[in-house]
């Protein structure tokens, strides 16, 4: 039996589309952190003023940038390697094979 | 299937066709003639297996924002284009593109087509006519602008074009989106500014129709007031063709026309020319109250305006 392979134009709106959907996690889980960390900074701000607590939060903003850029960056790394599988399956996939 | 595909991929090139292009994505547009939904390469064995009874009068429609031709479309199969090809004789070309690139960069492309089009149409083309809907106008008005800067071959052709729904002057949403977009990035919170790059990430081709830019120096000229042009805009109507304007009005109240027009182009907008010291005949301007911009792509009786503008000799 042949399958019917997919056209050109199908296979690369197949690709396209799988761009982009990489694209939106890659730019919106950037935007994400961006403001999660512009909005902690606030909050650290305040506690830096406070002389007890300043010591402390320093350490805590740290850890907690640190934290930030791990789980975002991560985010990021798991999106780009399901990107680049999909690639690969959609690749085999659209190719017309024989049984 | 294939049909809804399309019309995503319509919304989704008006609201990103831009970006679409600049990284090189699958799903961006290219412009092309479409028949029944499918290309229609511009090479002369592929014009001639579509087109088999191919006449020397054409009329080349184009659709608007976020749309493909399936814009046109009536019950039954009809559209502007089959109903002046069964009563007056012309060839109907159905445009699709990608309606998020800049209206200049759609309309050179468009009179490169053309151009092309002309030598390779099976039949020597008499007579060119053109009808663009709402965002299809100004690119309409883009291409004949890029043809007669560059001396191209199918302007001296055109002897009428027909704007339906279009924003000569502008469309208001567009202008006060881009308003409210600048007052959120302007606050000093990163929330309000998030949203603010979220809406600014609609499309080159969107943002032109705030003030009905078709030139790239008038693009980057844009400032946030919400005034109208400067004299130097819109691009003056060629005086070679005869202009025919189609506008709608929610309803025949002079406030409800001057505030909605058709609920997306001002009656205003669509008809502005006089206000602009480019004054029309009255006869080549026709406004249909109760018609919205969704209804009057495809109306029998803005059809019937339009086969008598075609018709007249």
């Amino acid at each position: 039996m042949v399958r019917r392979a997919m056209t050109p134009t199908g296979k690369k709106r197949l690709l396209g589309l799988r761009a982009l959907l990489e694209d939106v996690v890659e730019h919106g889980s950037s935007a994400v952190e961006r403001v999660h960390r512009e909005t902690a900074e606030r909050t650290f701000a305040v506690l830096a003023a406070i002389p007890p607590v300043a010591g402390p939060a320093r350490v805590v903003h740290d850890v907690h940038d640190a934290a930030l850029t791990g789980v975002y960056g991560s985010i990021r790394l798991v999106n780009r390697a399901v990107g680049a599988v999909l690639t690969v399956v959609i690749e085999e996939a659209t190719k017309p094979d024989r049984e | 299937m294939g049909r809804k595909i399309d019309l995503a991929l319509g919304v989704l090139n008006g609201a990103v066709g831009d970006y679409l292009v600049r990284t090189d994505n699958g799903l961006a547009l290219p412009m092309a003639l479409h028949l029944h939904g499918e290309p229609v390469a511009p090479t002369p064995a592929a014009l001639a297996a579509a087109y088999p009874e191919a006449t020397a009068r054409v009329v080349v429609l184009v659709h608007g924002l976020m749309n493909t031709e399936d814009i046109f479309a009536m019950p039954g199969g009809r559209d502007y284009g089959t109903l002046l090809r069964d009563d007056l004789g012309l060839t109907p070309l159905y445009v699709r593109y990608n309606s998020g690139l800049p209206i200049a960069d759609n309309g050179a492309a468009l009179s490169a087509l053309l151009s092309t089009i002309l030598g390779v149409y099976p039949v020597p083309i008499g007579e060119i006519v053109l009808l663009g809907y709402s965002m299809g106008g100004l690119v309409l008005r883009a291409a004949t602008h890029a043809a007669a800067l560059s001396g191209a071959p199918w302007l001296p052709r055109v002897r009428r074009a027909l704007y339906v729904g279009t924003p000569h002057r502008g469309a208001p949403t567009e202008r006060v989106g881009r308003v409210v977009s600048a007052l959120l990035r302007a606050i000093p919170d990163p929330y309000t500014r998030l949203i603010a790059d979220v809406a600014d990430l609609r499309s080159d081709g969107l943002k032109d129709l705030g003030d009905a830019d078709l030139r790239h120096e008038d693009r980057a000229r844009r400032t946030l007031q919400v005034t109208l042009r400067d004299p130097q805009h819109p691009v003056p109507l060629l005086p070679s063709i005869s202009h025919h304007l189609v506008a709608g009005a929610l309803s025949d109240e002079r406030w409800v026309r001057t505030l909605f027009g058709d609920a997306v182009v001002p009656v205003s907008s669509a008809t502005g020319w006089r206000s602009l010291g480019e004054g029309l005949d009255p006869s080549r301007v026709k406004v249909f109250p109760g018609m919205s911009h969704a209804a009057i792509p495809r109306s029998l009786d803005v059809y019937a305006q339009l086969r008598q503008w075609c018709a007249a000799p």
